[in-house]
């Protein structure tokens, strides 16, 4: 056989797709592998990139949006995770900017690791997947909804409240949800007495739910219509204010899950929700109803975080259970096993 | 190679002329001869002009076991009523290992392995080959690309240097 170069013979588009299944950085390096590979990777559509400005040079973040133009079509999937100091984190901007200049994105996803970025998030018009972690995020002004977004998963975001519900109100094709927002960002015109952090779900074809609400945020969940909902995974963060006051609050924000809760067959909770049921506050020992029939549930998931169960709350268990008639699945996961804890079922 | 006389079988002919029989389920695995045959039903003999005999066997090794574990699957669910997770899970790492073992093979083969599963349509096949060809560039220095596929390198080092300032991120580590 000898020393035959046959990759190099394959038909470009078999040698792109090779390119294709690599981390972006090995695919622009193989630019120096010989004259036919040097503007190959430039075909690819997709780009999956890891950026630190703490560990590269400036250069390096300057050339990453030189690569970004060098694309010949669309970058159909862009997801970047980023370390980015105070001196460099316009450039994200200027990369979102570059990447809406070439239309047609379908997927994209941002992580800044713990060091948030702003960014105004341009109309992209073919958004079909948003994942944002680390990122206080603005939408423009003529925002005009994503119409062909099917999940959106927001993670540890600064979003102010009327762009979240704008981001949610104009994708009505959404199927997945996943917020925790860490924090509510307050409008300057804000008016006195305004709830800043009631987000309502309108979503005809919502499939699945998670949502996430600590003391923080104070965030509140309303589900005004979910007719295709089918699992839901709510968890309330540790810190969730122990006044009666905020457990009715919050209680009253999981029990706002209606009317649409009932339809849903899988739903996972972290025990502080629990805790925070509008029964679990009452001492009297009057037969505890919720005000909702889980009637399609099958599956139910709760992820005990306290090291605890005393009798009341296992009073409150046994309530919530009670209003699942056809549960056929409960499982508990916790820390520290506990003999009295076994699975109930009805 | 059939199971049972009542399947249809069909010749296929690589480039260098050698015949290979497969039953009709083995070659329908290749999208390209499943279109020929769903446009003549009556054909029982296809000559493969761009694939080697070497090649071509392997291919047909490939859907053959394939083509066996599906129906293995199937057999079971229709047994049980349902398939075992469990069962279900094992079956897929065997045939991941079968075809772990299956991609050990030097790069010539790699490339018209590729070629074949590309030209025959065996997304399965062009799917592993690709996955395997990339395995080979991952995380590798150019020279150490240039030395696995025995490329020879035509540029200069003045031009490849000025690849490499304009594009310094791909060159930083960052991990």
């Amino acid at each position: 056989m000898g020393e035959v170069d046959r990759i190099s013979d394959l038909p470009e588009e078999i040698k792109v797709t090779i390119l294709s299944y690599l981390p972006t950085t090995d695919a622009v390096r193989t630019s120096v592998i010989s004259r036919s590979w040097r503007h190959l990777w430039t075909f690819l559509t997709s780009l999956h990139a890891h950026l630190d400005s703490y560990r590269q040079s400036i250069g390096s973040t300057e050339s990453f949006g030189r690569i970004l133009s060098s694309f010949r079509g669309p970058i159909r999937h862009f997801s970047l995770r980023c370390f980015l100091h105070d001196s460099n984190q316009s450039c994200l901007q200027h990369f979102l900017e570059i990447i809406f200049r070439k239309c047609g994105l379908w997927a994209l996803s941002v992580n800044c690791m713990h060091l948030p970025v702003s960014v105004q998030l341009p109309s992209f018009r073919s958004l079909r997947d948003l994942h944002f972690e680390w990122i206080d995020i603005s939408l423009p002004s003529d925002f005009g909804g994503f119409e062909q977004l099917t999940s959106l998963k927001l993670h540890s975001v600064w979003i102010s409240q009327r762009d979240v519900q704008l981001l949610i109100d104009g994708s009505k094709k959404l199927m997945s949800i996943e917020l925790s927002i860490e924090h509510f960002k307050s409008p300057e015109d804000a008016a006195p007495g305004e709830r800043p952090s009631l987000v309502c779900l309108n979503c005809p074809l919502l499939n699945s739910l998670r949502f996430d609400f600590t003391e923080k945020n104070e965030a509140q969940l309303r589900i005004i219509s979910a007719p295709c909902l089918e699992s839901a995974h709510i968890t309330a963060g540790t810190m969730v204010s122990r006044t009666v006051e905020g457990l009715i609050r919050v209680g009253a924000a999981t029990l706002n899950l209606m009317p649409d809760i009932a339809h849903i067959s899988h739903l996972s909770l972290n025990s502080e929700v629990l805790e925070c049921l509008p029964f679990s506050d009452v001492e009297a020992p009057v037969p505890h109803t919720l005000p909702v029939h889980f009637r399609q549930l099958r599956c139910l998931k709760l992820i005990d975080q306290t090291c605890y169960m005393d009798e009341t709350m296992f009073r409150v268990l046994c309530c919530f259970l009670r209003s699942m008639p056809f549960l056929e699945n409960f499982e508990l996961q916790r820390e520290m096993a506990d003999p009295l804890m076994n699975t109930r079922r009805r | 190679m059939a199971r049972s006389s009542t399947e249809n079988m069909i010749t296929l002919m690589s480039s260098d002329g050698e015949e290979f029989m497969v039953t009709e389920k083995v070659a329908r695995e290749c999208t390209t001869i499943r279109n020929m045959l769903e446009d003549d039903c009556v054909i029982t003999n296809i000559p493969l002009p761009n694939v080697t005999s070497d090649i071509l066997s392997m291919v047909i090794e490939y859907c053959m076991e394939h083509v066996a574990a599906a129906e293995k699957a199937a057999a079971e669910t229709a047994e049980k009523g349902s398939s075992s997770a469990p069962a279900a899970a094992k079956a897929n790492k065997d045939l991941e290992e079968w075809d772990k073992a299956f991609m050990n093979v030097d790069v010539y083969t790699l490339c018209d392995l590729i070629l074949a599963a590309n030209y025959l349509n065996v997304s399965g096949l062009l799917d592993l080959t690709i996955q395997t060809a990339a395995n080979l560039i991952k995380g590798k220095s150019p020279e150490q690309i240039r030395k696995t596929f025995h490329i020879q390198n035509d540029l200069s080092l003045e031009e490849e240097e000025k690849i490499r300032s304009q594009t310094p991120w791909a060159f930083e580590k960052s991990e």
